[in-house]
């Protein structure tokens, strides 16, 4: 600490900020040394995934080639790989995870809206909240994928019954975090809001909103998981369409390298959605990690 | 108040000897001066435990002028922190009356400044962000308001820290981040409960005076409820002191300090020695009843 604490300040009141400025001024070094261990960090990390891989993949291979697991039920990385790079250039792995995506998103995409009303519902309205909550629950329960024949009935074998499907699974989840979150406001906000005058809309957007918005965003990040797995696993059931339809397919027909080609695009794709995902939570809840971390924003 | 310590200039109202409640100013009317709180025969009750009612205000008289800084003190439990949400709308009266202004208190008037012992700030807005919020949510336009937040923003000394969050920010620069807040609306009513007490002695020092300093420049009449003797006479124009529960009024002081006032130097002042003195041999009295 500096002299600012007990020097008698009577008009130069700059003196005063002293103790507390040489606490500001210790940031830039304390975060040069955390940014360079962060980046030691990232490399390490990468390199170990790396190393991961090729092991995994590198015993894969070995396995099958020797022929201590049979390739007709594991095909072998020197097999899917190219395929799925073929099915990529041929364009014809597109089309299908075109398919796929699409009502993915459209599943989501309804989720979302629906899950949004219905979380804030429950959570201004105890009315609403109290009569839908059993029903809820008790829907929410009911392992989805079991209903999908249902919905093939009920929707027929195009997208819709997938999209149908995906709501089933994701809507709760949106709703629930949803209203987990407006519920989790601080009363210490509440009161400022109140006590600044603020008006019913004012007290929504300025104070309850931004506070849900973390968990609001936990729940549309596994919403999304939860949409790509309804999308697929519907796919695959119905045996028609897109990705999952094809996957279905090669498995039918014994051909587990084309399986496992479009298997790799899956994890590709999944991948990169919920790395585009965190970015997006990242950028939009950038006071997170501040939190979180301290100092480091 | 004989001394005449009331922020800004004109005649000015209270007791005239120290001790003497408030409750005479009824013959001041030919004075020109206005009342920013009037209390009278104010009384106030919460149910018990046992679901019988526990009487936390009785018969309380109060008179605040205008510009007035009035501090009131008291022991624990005594109805201080009651007496300020009565003041402020956040309570309905029982029991009297309570007028702000010549009216009924009312909650989110957005002439009256509120500063807590928490905070409060909003942690995904920045101490800019959080500086502007009193003033957004009272309808100043974009320009006005970002250029007064930055210009108290300095003056409370976060010039360097404007874009850091809240978490990113000791306790004693959130207050003042706090303090940005309430100013910036140049509330005509400012109240305060405790608003330092959760800061470490230096901090503490510093912040009063940080918050002496700007008020000196505001024609805001302040209610400021504390446990810190030094802070009561350091800042206010009078100090109530509050009986036990059920709260009465058992005395008022008026500090005779001169002003501009500087709260770290006034352990040299001898008649701060003698109010703190008095002050809390009646305030022991309370404490150890």
């Amino acid at each position: 600490m500096s002299t600012g604490d007990v020097v008698p300040v009577s008009e130069g009141l700059l003196l005063e900020r002293e103790s507390e400025d040489s606490y500001d001024a210790a940031l830039p070094n304390s975060l040069l040394l955390s940014n360079n261990k962060a980046r030691r960090d990232r490399i390490v990390s990468r390199v170990g995934q790396l190393v991961v891989l090729i092991v995994i993949f590198g015993s894969w291979q070995l396995l099958a080639q020797t022929k201590v697991i049979d390739p007709s039920f594991v095909s072998e990385p020197s097999q899917f790989f190219p395929s799925f790079w073929h099915g990529i250039l041929s364009g014809s792995l597109l089309d299908l995870l075109g398919r796929t995506l699409f009502e993915t998103f459209a599943g989501f995409a309804l989720s979302c809206v629906l899950g949004l009303l219905g979380g804030y519902a429950m959570a201004e309205f105890k009315v609403v909240d109290s009569i839908a909550r059993p029903f809820m629950t008790g829907f929410n329960s009911i392992p989805r994928i079991a209903l999908a024949p249902l919905f093939v009935l009920w929707f027929g074998l195009g997208s819709l019954s997938r999209v149908v499907l995906i709501v089933s699974l994701s809507f709760f989840i949106v709703a629930f975090n949803t209203y987990a979150g407006l519920q989790g406001v601080h009363r210490d906000h509440l009161l400022l809001a109140r006590a600044l005058g603020a008006t019913r809309a004012e007290r929504f957007f300025k104070f309850v909103l931004p506070s849900a918005a973390p968990a609001i965003f936990a729940g549309l990040q596994l919403a999304l998981t939860y949409a790509f797995l309804g999308a697929v696993v519907g796919e695959m059931l119905t045996g028609s369409a897109g990705l999952g339809g094809y996957m279905a397919l090669e498995m039918g027909t014994f051909n587990t390298t084309g399986f496992f080609g479009a298997l790799v695009l899956l994890i590709i794709v999944a991948l990169v959605v919920s790395v585009a995902m965190r970015a997006v939570e990242h950028r939009m809840l950038r006071w997170r990690a501040a939190e979180l971390h301290g100092t480091q924003a | 108040m004989s001394g005449g310590t009331v922020n800004g200039a004109g005649p000015t109202p209270g007791g005239g000897a120290p001790g003497r409640a408030v409750g005479s100013v009824t013959g001041a009317s030919a004075w020109t001066f206005d009342v920013a709180i009037s209390v009278q025969k104010l009384s106030h009750a919460f149910a018990g435990a046992d679901g019988r009612a526990a009487p936390v205000l009785r018969n309380i008289d109060l008179e605040v002028a205008k510009g007035e800084f009035i501090a009131i003190v008291g022991p624990s439990g005594c109805g201080k922190t009651t007496l300020m949400n009565l003041v402020a709308g956040l309570e309905p009266v029982q029991n009297g009356t309570v007028t702000v202004d010549g009216h009924t208190p009312r909650v989110g008037d957005r002439n009256v400044g509120y500063l807590f012992a928490r905070d409060a700030l909003l942690p995904w807005r920045t101490v800019l962000g959080n500086a502007e919020l009193a003033m957004e949510i009272g309808g100043v336009d974009k320009a006005e308001r970002k250029q007064r937040a930055m210009s108290l923003i300095a003056d409370v000394g976060l010039e360097h820290s404007t874009h850091a969050y809240p978490a990113q920010l000791s306790q004693g620069m959130r207050q003042r981040v706090a303090i940005a807040r309430t100013l910036a609306t140049t509330p005509d009513l400012l109240m305060l409960d405790e608003p330092f007490s959760a800061l470490d002695a230096q901090t503490k020092l510093l912040l009063q005076d940080t918050f002496a300093r700007l008020w000196a420049h505001l024609s805001s009449t302040v209610m400021l409820i504390t446990h810190d003797l030094s802070e009561a006479i350091g800042l206010a124009d009078r100090v109530v002191l509050m009986s036990a529960r059920p709260g009465k009024i058992k005395r008022v002081f008026t500090v005779e300090l001169p002003r501009p006032r500087s709260i770290i130097d006034l352990p040299s002042e001898p008649a701060y020695h003698r109010i703190s003195e008095e002050l809390w041999h009646e305030l022991r009295e309370e404490v150890t009843r």
